[in-house]
């Protein structure tokens, strides 16, 4: 299992409509050479997907989407791989747009050693990361700003600052003391 | 080849308050040793993202995943598959009336825990809790009487309580 955040500055809706338009992944995915749906029930679609990167892959995918949160995938046939499932996951991100946790978990067969395979998956998942960004950038404005709206205001930390205290004297029955970054002077 | 230390301390605030600053990951860079830069991505539930920049690699970028479970644990991790693979544990819990006990678990590659320098900074969990116990003495309530001077630093600056009035300090040059 291989897992990757990426920012995308575009909103949560219109990453989730970029990731479930599966008809445009040619457009693109890196290395996605065709994307049919087979079939679309609800959230759940079935699709054929040809990949050509390291090696050309020819997949049929589960995908099961939950709307804005989550898209997961996993493999129904192939005589390519072993395996092939993971998820997107979409947050807000705290300075505004989207953050995108993709998980892939890829078995290539014994003839791939998965250290290998993972870098492999790794650097893929960046790359198609990086489209994913250039993707949504294209997306018409009107799209975006229909649901940007829908953002919560970005904050860098989840609770402000709380104040910080330098310096106290008080007043004690003993006497006067003074307080210094944690530790106490004076009389007990 | 994994490196794991831990260290623990008892400290005299209530937990709540030490979960409160280990659960705060933007601000991870203000106090705990080896960090340059700490900035939070997003944050759901229990849930976050997180990027910490080493000071002993300027530039580069480790992508951690967090768990917290309010007022008992914090857990970072490097997201599957990306490198160092680093964990970091803090266990707390309360200890007598008004005191906390933290455990401070920290994992790493051997190559980066024993290499001299920020790096080791980092991956030194007595370190952690000495820099945790500093941030708490200013972020704790403080002793307890009648306030006749406190200076306090917030986001807008420098302010001074004396007897009972609050002045906005400013440099004199």
């Amino acid at each position: 299992m291989v897992k990757v955040a990426m920012q995308v500055n575009s909103p949560r809706a219109s990453v989730f409509a970029i990731l479930t338009d599966f008809a445009s992944y040619p457009q693109w995915v890196p290395g996605c050479e065709k994307c049919s749906i087979l079939s679309s029930a609800g959230q759940i679609s079935t699709l054929e997907i040809i990949l050509n990167s390291m090696k050309r892959v020819t997949l049929a995918l589960r995908f099961d989407a939950e709307p804005d949160q989550l898209l997961k995938f996993e493999l129904v046939s192939s005589k390519d791989v072993k395996a092939y499932s993971g998820s997107y996951k979409l947050m807000n991100a705290t300075d505004g747009g989207t953050v995108v946790v993709t998980e892939l978990e890829l078995d290539a067969g014994p003839m791939a050693p998965k250290f290998m395979v993972d870098r492999m998956v790794k650097s893929t998942l960046e790359a198609t990361g990086e489209a994913l960004r250039k993707h949504a950038k294209m997306m018409p404005t009107a799209v975006a700003a229909s649901v940007a709206q829908d953002q919560p205001t970005g904050k860098k930390s989840r609770r402000a600052s709380r104040p910080k205290c330098l310096l106290r004297v008080i007043k004690t029955e003993s006497g006067e003391r003074i307080w210094y970054s944690g530790r106490m002077f004076g009389p007990e | 080849m994994k490196r794991k230390r831990t260290a623990t301390a008892t400290v005299s605030v209530k937990p709540s308050l030490v979960y409160e600053i280990v659960s705060d990951y933007a601000a991870y860079s203000r106090w705990l040793p080896g960090l340059k830069s700490s900035r939070l991505l997003a944050e759901e539930g229990n849930f976050a993202i997180v990027e910490l920049e080493f000071a002993a690699n300027p530039g580069v970028q480790l992508t951690v995943e967090c768990i917290h479970a309010p007022t008992s644990m914090v857990v970072l991790r490097s997201l599957t598959g990306n490198r160092p693979r680093v964990e970091i544990r803090w266990a707390i819990a309360a200890a007598g009336s008004g005191e906390a006990q933290v455990t401070l678990k920290i994992e790493g590659p051997v190559s980066h825990a024993l290499r001299p320098g920020k790096y080791r900074g980092f991956f030194d969990p007595d370190r952690g809790l000495a820099a945790l116990q500093g941030v708490l003495a200013s972020a704790g309530e403080g002793p307890a009487g009648e306030k006749i001077i406190e200076i306090t630093e917030t986001e807008e600056g420098l302010f001074c309580l004396y007897r009972g009035t609050r002045y906005r300090m400013e440099a004199g040059s």
